[in-house]
């Protein structure tokens, strides 16, 4: 599926909106292992992390395909830093219309993408810490050719700047069971 | 002390100096190359004296470096290696520069930067190494994405050698004012800032308003003269003309495969002049029509054009968003075949304005680049973004166009609005 559309589509299957810019990133990269699309990805701070991604977030809220809300220090109620920012990204009525209309042109795809988005909602509410840390989990793991204990795992996501601890990792398999069978 | 042996004239330096080294290094076969491609391609065609090389851009490049690397009072060593960084960093480039990489995105059908070329020449070259020897492992380092030092930076990065010398060069050359910013202020202000193993260019904050007028250079640059609407038609007209000129034997698909084993021997023949002659050498291909008609600036015509975000269908407008080469292809054969014209002389072109630098954030991301950041008395870093009193609407602007001959111009205009508005 073309990026744009994906995005949209998982947009729409969390209800219309979707806090946070790294829950996005994790949801299009579990897509993109289910081969729902073709993205690259190369690891970050935040875990495994797409340009492309976030280029086509950016076009489709210059296009008013998403509109994008920042939550800062000073509008949020919680005790947060001064630097804190959150981000909001909210199907326009124009990406309404598109998303019906992908409904109806790859329902397949976009059943896959639904059941995907809910588990994710189910299983951690989209919280874009877990998200990342199964994202990470799964991008360590998928270079091995055998399963790995905690200890490897938390080894080489020390070596891409990630600390993981047990129970965020036992967290992430959590996760990814419900997603993939995780070897 | 680098021992600078040779002095180059530049008409915006004055001199350059160079090691004996480094004029060794500037002699072999792939940096002479870049003499004969110009730094802005088919540029020359607007701005009738946009005609210099890649060649005096990389000397300037090496000369802003060096400077660079004396205000972030850089070693020997690393500013020995950050100085043949500079050499090379454009050695990828093919004939009329940015334009070849669309073209080996055509061929390989997949997206190819300059940036992985040049990797490969440094990897394989035998001149480079026979004056580098093993020094040429830790050039290669600086132009890894994952190097975060300032040394890489200096290199690439949002405040680099590169741009620092283009704008103004360019901006020299063409004999316009838009590229023109305070070097000096941005070269007496940039700092560095070290985080464990990694570091950072910050500018000190009393270097802001410089940077305001770097980034303002920059948007100029980019809408007055490198996304121009005539230089972008007659840079689709060239990539045109090479995919004709595969098509049709004049060009060998294979020399153009980066997989091939004989890629870079086939690329590095290539430089502005010879890919011409080589396209020339089928009079009978509609590419020699498309080079004969450049070289003579007998460019296509904007059939139609509209701005993506005036497009009220929402439905339309992703359709415009989501078209890929194969459907741009086919609306071309349709769009033809309805006017009578051959296809090869229309041409669709998807043109995003990006203006870059004043949303860091979005160029971060896009990117994966680091913000430009100010470095305030207290030596607390934030973005300029954050500090910048100069708001900027940030949305890019996205065009569709359909190039046609001058007398398909109202055909293809009243055609286009059927089939793509309708």
């Amino acid at each position: 599926m073309i990026i744009f559309d994906a995005i949209l589509a998982t947009i729409g299957a969390a209800g219309g909106s979707i806090t946070g810019r790294t829950a996005i990133q994790k949801l299009m990269y579990f897509e993109n292992v289910s081969k729902l699309v073709e993205i690259k990805y190369r690891p970050h701070y935040y875990g495994p992390y797409s340009a492309e991604v976030a280029g086509a977030i950016q076009e489709l809220i210059d296009l008013d395909f998403l509109k994008e809300e920042i939550e800062t220090a000073k509008t949020t109620g919680f005790p947060v830093p001064d630097d804190w920012k959150r981000y909001r990204y909210t199907l326009t009525s124009d990406s309404n219309k598109v998303v019906e209309h992908i409904n109806q042109e790859s329902e397949a795809e976009i059943n896959k993408i639904s059941n995907l988005v809910r588990t994710c909602q189910e299983t951690v509410n989209l919280d874009a810490n877990m998200l990342s840390c199964a994202a990470k989990v799964y991008y360590i793991n998928s270079s091995q050719s055998k399963p790995m204990t905690v200890n490897e795992i938390q080894k080489t996501a020390g070596s891409f700047g990630w600390n993981l601890s047990e129970d965020q990792i036992n967290g992430a398999v959590d996760l990814l069971k419900q997603l993939y069978s995780v070897k | 002390m680098l021992k600078i042996e040779k002095f180059f004239r530049d008409p915006l330096y004055g001199f350059i100096g160079l090691t004996n080294k480094e004029v060794e290094l500037l002699g072999i076969p792939v940096v002479q190359r870049l003499r004969r491609i110009k730094q802005l391609g088919n540029t020359h065609l607007v701005y009738p004296s946009a005609c210099h090389s890649r060649f005096e851009h990389t000397l300037g490049v090496l000369h802003i470096a060096n400077r660079m690397a004396q205000k972030l009072e850089l070693n020997d060593d690393d500013t020995e290696i950050i100085r043949y960084a500079a050499i090379l960093h454009d050695i990828g480039h093919g004939p009329l520069s940015h334009n070849f990489e669309a073209i080996l995105e055509f061929v390989n059908m997949r997206n190819i930067s300059h940036e992985d070329i040049t990797r490969k020449i440094i990897e394989t070259d035998e001149g480079i190494y026979t004056v580098l020897g093993e020094k040429k492992e830790e050039v290669l380092s600086l132009f890894d994405g994952m190097n975060e030092t300032v040394n890489s930076e200096i290199i690439s990065g949002n405040i680099d050698a590169d741009r620092l010398d283009y704008l103004r060069r360019d901006s020299y050359h063409i004999g316009v004012t838009y590229g023109i910013f305070d070097l000096e202020r941005i070269l007496h202000t940039i700092n560095k800032k070290t985080d464990g193993k990694k570091s950072y260019i910050t500018v000190l904050r009393k270097g802001m308003d410089a940077l305001e007028g770097y980034r303002l250079a920059r948007y100029l640059m980019h809408t007055q003269v490198y996304y121009h609407h005539a230089r972008a038609i007659s840079d689709s007209m060239l990539q045109r003309a090479v995919e004709v000129a595969v098509r049709d034997g004049a060009l060998d698909n294979k020399m153009l495969k980066i997989d091939d084993p004989d890629f870079l021997t086939n690329y590095l023949s290539l430089d502005d002049n010879r890919l011409f002659q080589k396209i020339l050498s089928n009079p009978e291909s509609n590419a020699y029509k498309l080079i004969t008609d450049l070289e003579n600036r007998n460019l296509l015509k904007r059939g139609f054009e509209i701005d993506l975000k005036l497009i009220e269908d929402a439905l339309k407008k992703r359709e415009i968003m989501n078209l890929q080469t194969e459907d741009l292809r086919k609306l071309e054969v349709s769009l033809a075949d309805s006017c009578k014209c051959d296809k090869d002389f229309i041409i669709t072109y998807l043109q995003k304005i990006e203006n870059t630098l004043y949303k860091s954030s979005y160029e971060f991301f896009k990117a994966d680049k680091t913000p430009i950041l100010i470095e305030n008395d207290n030596g607390k870093v934030t973005e300029l973004d954050k500090e910048s009193p100069i708001f900027a609407k940030q949305e890019p602007r996205y065009k569709f166009y359909i190039f046609c001959p001058e007398e398909y111009k109202s055909t293809i205009n009243a055609l286009a609005k059927d089939i793509i508005l309708a």
